[in-house]
């Protein structure tokens, strides 16, 4: 299964190469054209008459990169991308190329003072361990910059839900090769852009190679339907059909365009919800802030625990956020 | 008070929803103006004369707003704030959506929450407001004479500004751009657009700033902004102000803050264009009623006149 | 000339963010011969060294450095200000140039320590607390300074021990060095590349400078040479950069990684000594804004080790200023058009 693939695979922000071949080998029979540009983002054209759209989902997901040795062999290392600490301890995760195993440690309660016990995480109190006897060992196998992804094994669960790593924003990644599968009116450009969980970088690079008119980022974006959450900061729920987007730290959205999707929604029968937090950016915020701007939308598909080492999705969510997509392209 | 300034008082111009503002800027543009152009960020960018010299005047025309993020069951909004202003100098005020529908602005728990007067989600609902949609302060606009008290003069004062320079300003050495960008309140993300397509020589921003009467003070002329946390004002153009101030004897006030500027991301753009914020003093800006000098306002048109017609 | 005295009339030049167009006739004088020099309308330098015009190579340091602004005219001499990027703990008993109508010498003092209470012998300083004091009467000073004017620190240049030197300024002067070197290196050299050296304006405040002049230049590569922190005592631990070994290659998303280890080759190659050091994402300088300027340039960030960023007392080592323009002036010169497309090929 795509959706399978495109999770196990290894891209964190910066280094997104893997990730970036299984994509183009994917949409290379359904696009007129596909560029990689200067940043690595792939551009993907499939020429049209009407106006010019640009669908973008990012390629990248959140990991660690190690930047520094401790004398007894293990690894310093930060996070690629926002990862919360408190997730990190007692993970296991693949460095580099050539997916080396390691462990985040820390010290075992047994040894912490009633301080440490009360204590948060922090990346200081962690290291990473792959089992080398000193610095020099260490050094040998792992290089400064190298980078971490979590293990984590794609899997079907629960009733029609999935789990596994990177769902932020391999979901979105699905749902644009899905989309580029279908002919549109408009003049579409699906673009996967690098390096979005460090600042939307390579989104400001292909928009302003591109200089759209409508601009929809397509995401795996928060979802906080726990029992113990007050409705209101539950932000999306599983199950209730793609999130739509009102305003983020980054973008407010444009009106006209949500206006537009919820019709198609009512009309096609697709269930959807709002998004209803404005925590949060994402690569709409980079493609109306290139050159002449744009207007933007955000539509994403309702993911549990997202910048950890396992995300929670609805298969149906996903199949109705490619419907809401597909069916509003064609109205442009 | 200028039929104008009321007029602009108004009218309900919320980020994301400036078309309303727009149409009513259209309509009082002079006759003889013609080139007028919305570009994709939904700007309205007014250009007169032409000339080897490019200027851009831009002012924002947005005022701060409240965005629906959740509609709970009992009929309560809650809501979440665009634009850079405290919960407590908004509370309590009296708010409106586009469709007309008001409420009461109240906080609790550092929540800012809308009373529609409603009692559940459908109600609310079949009135038309749903997530996402945007209310902005209202209130009454008193007029002092010499002074004006009401909600949003602090946002509305550049655009009043800008449309007297263009029904003034007489000698044109080159092409005047006149904008009225969208989304300033979230950092003049139209403003950037803007500047991008226009690339001007250099541009100047207007927009009003706090006077707290110690050291900025109502009545004592525009305020030259020399820098804030996002801009620093270009040596160059701050000295052609100072010196269009002196020549027709307009007093300026100077000063350098921590604010961010609807110029922070003009300034960046192309290959660098060089620019300066100039600012009318408003008491109470970002409060639910605010009060501002119509000497000031004048002043400051006047100031932006002689430096075009310099 | 050489890297040291370069150095030397660089720092000693004041040239605080917004007004590098006064440290321009200095770059003028110590580049004279080495190419084309310009200024833009907002103070970004460029030196221009033409090559076979293939493709163009942008090196980037900022010109500008960290600076006091008056906030305040108070009676008796004494003005108020603001810091910028200055940790106001380091300008008690700092010595300053107040840039008015004319330059004016000023001494930023404290309350003198019998006068604290005990609560605030122990607290930190802060910048509200501090006064610049210029001797002027007040009918002088009112003529003389208005709100807004800069104000820079002083300091003269020192030699210290194993080719140290110190001076303030040394962020970003000794970028602007290593580009000095790197021109020299390059003055009899052919190479496809066409070169830009760039002081660039404004990065103290935001790199702000850096947006507009690679959106100027639009080159294929951008290389921001920027100082960044040694890992000794009073130092960043976690990183592993020394005084004297060498410019710091800088390894993170901001980074081109087949560029990057390009140089590193490079660096083997010529037996030029340099340091690794990691930036999971913003790494705060030029380079940041470079990477996504027009439609994306391949950028390298490398970095000279200081001690004590941002005060009066910067210390770097000189070989390291040298090596840093030698590595970039052999990856140059080396550097053709066909193997370009291969390193930019994703």
């Amino acid at each position: 299964m795509l959706l399978e693939t495109l999770s196990n695979s290894s891209g964190p922000s910066g280094y997104e190469g893997e990730v970036r071949k299984i994509i183009k080998s994917e949409i290379t029979n359904f696009v007129d054209d596909i560029v990689i540009d200067k940043m690595g983002n792939i551009i993907a054209h499939k020429k049209g008459k009407g106006k010019k759209v640009v669908i973008d989902a990012h390629i990248d997901e959140v990991g660690f990169i190690i930047i520094g040795y401790n004398d007894d062999g293990t690894l310093k290392f930060s996070a690629l991308g926002g990862i919360n600490s408190k997730v990190i301890p007692c993970k296991v995760i693949l460095i580099g190329k050539n997916k080396i195993p390691g462990v985040i440690g820390l010290k075992p309660i047994h040894l912490q003072s009633p301080e440490e016990r009360k204590n948060n995480i922090s990346y200081e109190n962690c290291c990473i361990d792959i089992g080398a006897k000193d610095k020099a060992e260490a050094k040998k196998y792992i290089k400064l910059g190298d980078y971490c992804v979590f293990d984590t094994k794609f899997n079907e669960f629960g009733t029609g839900l999935i789990k596994g790593k990177a769902f932020d924003d391999r979901m979105g990644c699905a749902v644009l090769i899905d989309v580029l599968k279908e002919s549109y009116e408009c003049d579409l450009y699906g673009v996967f852009n690098v390096q979005e969980e460090v600042g939307e970088r390579g989104a400001y690079a292909s928009a302003y190679n591109i200089q759209p008119d409508i601009g929809i980022a397509v995401e795996g974006t928060i979802c906080a339907d726990m029992p113990n959450i007050p409705d209101h900061l539950k932000a999306t729920e599983i199950g209730k059909g793609p999130a739509i987007s009102i305003m983020d730290k980054t973008s407010l959205f444009n009106k006209e365009i949500i206006n537009e999707i919820i019709e198609v929604g009512h009309k096609k029968n697709i269930p959807y919800q709002f998004r209803r937090a404005i925590a949060g950016g994402n690569d709409a915020g980079a493609i109306h802030m290139s050159g002449q701007g744009a207007k933007v939308a955000t539509i994403s598909v309702p993911c549990r625990y997202i910048h950890s080492s396992v995300s929670v999705c609805s298969m149906d969510d996903y199949t109705n956020t490619v419907k809401l997509l597909k069916e509003y392209l064609h109205t442009i | 008070m200028d039929k104008l300034f009321n007029e602009l008082l108004d009218t309900l111009s919320l980020s994301g929803s400036e078309e309303y503002i727009i149409k009513l800027i259209k309509k009082n543009l002079p006759e003889n103006v013609v080139n007028i152009n919305e570009d994709k960020m939904g700007n309205l960018i007014v250009k007169v004369g032409q000339g080897n010299k490019k200027i851009m005047i831009c002012t924002h025309t947005d005022e701060k707003g409240l965005i629906a993020s959740y509609i709970e069951k009992d009929g309560k909004v809650r809501v979440e704030k665009i634009g850079d202003f405290n919960n407590e100098s908004v509370q309590n005020s009296i708010v409106s959506f586009n469709n007309g529908v008001k409420g009461k602005l109240i906080s609790s728990n550092n929540e800012l929450i809308i009373d529609l007067g409603m009692n559940s989600r459908e109600e609310v609902l079949k009135s038309g407001i749903r997530e996402g949609y945007v209310a902005g302060i209202t209130g009454s606009i008193v007029d002092l004479k010499t002074k004006i008290l009401g909600s949003n003069i602090s946002d509305k004062a550049g655009i009043y500004i800008l449309l007297k320079t263009i029904e003034q300003v007489k000698e044109l050495h080159g092409e005047i751009n006149f904008v009225f960008s969208t989304q300033g309140q979230l950092g003049g993300r139209g403003a950037r657009a803007a500047a991008y397509s226009i690339d001007p020589d250099y541009c100047i921003v207007v927009n009003a700033i706090n006077s707290n009467d110690k050291d900025i003070s109502i009545d004592k002329g525009p305020v030259l902004k020399i820098m804030d946390k996002t801009l620093i004002g270009n040596n160059k153009i701050i000295s052609l102000i100072e010196s269009a101030a002196e020549k027709n004897n307009i007093n300026i006030q100077r000063t350098l803050n921590r604010d961010s500027s609807l110029g922070s991301f003009v300034h960046k753009e192309r290959s660098g264009i060089p620019t300066v914020e100039i600012d009318v003093p408003c008491r109470y800006k970002g409060s639910s009623i605010e009060l501002i000098s119509i000497e000031d306002i004048n002043n400051t048109e006047k100031l932006i006149k002689d430096i075009i017609e310099a | 000339m050489n890297e040291e005295l370069v150095l030397k009339e660089l720092c000693t030049t004041d040239s605080p963010s917004g007004r590098e167009d006064l440290i321009y006739n200095k770059i003028k004088e110590l580049f004279n011969g080495l190419g084309e020099i310009s200024i833009n309308n907002m103070n970004n330098i460029y030196i221009h060294k033409k090559g076979k015009d293939k493709f163009k190579v942008m090196l980037m340091a900022h010109s500008d450095e960290v600076f006091l602004m008056v906030t305040d005219i108070l009676s008796n001499g004494f003005l108020k200000f603001n810091a910028i990027g200055i940790d106001p703990k380091t300008l008690v008993s700092q010595e300053v140039i107040v840039h008015g109508r004319k330059e004016i010498p000023g001494v930023i003092g404290i309350k003198p320590p019998h006068l604290m209470k005990d609560e605030e012998k122990k607290q930190g300083i802060k910048a509200e607390q501090l006064l610049i004091d210029t001797g002027l009467d007040d009918e002088n000073l009112k003529k003389q300074v208005k709100i807004g004017d800069y104000v820079t620190l002083s300091r003269q240049f020192y030699e210290l021990l194993n080719n140290n030197v110190t001076c303030k300024a040394i962020d970003d002067r000794a970028g602007i060095a290593a580009m000095w070197s790197c021109a020299n290196e390059l003055k009899q050299a052919q190479h496809d590349a066409d070169v830009y050296f760039v002081c660039s304006c404004q990065e103290e405040v935001g790199h702000r400078g850096a947006k507009m002049a690679a959106y100027d230049i639009n080159p294929d590569i951008g290389i921001a040479i920027d100082v960044t922190f040694d890992s000794g005592e009073f130092g960043d631990k976690d990183r592993e950069n020394k005084l004297g070994g060498g410019p710091s290659i800088c390894v993170g998303p901001n980074v081109h990684c087949k560029l990057r280890e390009k140089i590193i080759e490079i660096a083997d190659k010529h037996n030029i000594p340099y340091q690794i050091e990691v930036e999971p994402g913003n790494t705060g300088t030029d380079a940041w804004d470079i990477q996504i300027a027009r439609e994306g340039i391949a950028t390298l960030l490398i970095s000279i080790p200081i001690k004590y960023m941002h005060t009066t007392v910067e210390v770097v080592n000189v070989d390291d200023i040298r090596n840093t323009g030698l590595l970039i002036a052999e990856l140059i010169k080396e550097l053709s058009q066909d193997e370009l497309e291969g390193l930019f090929c994703f």
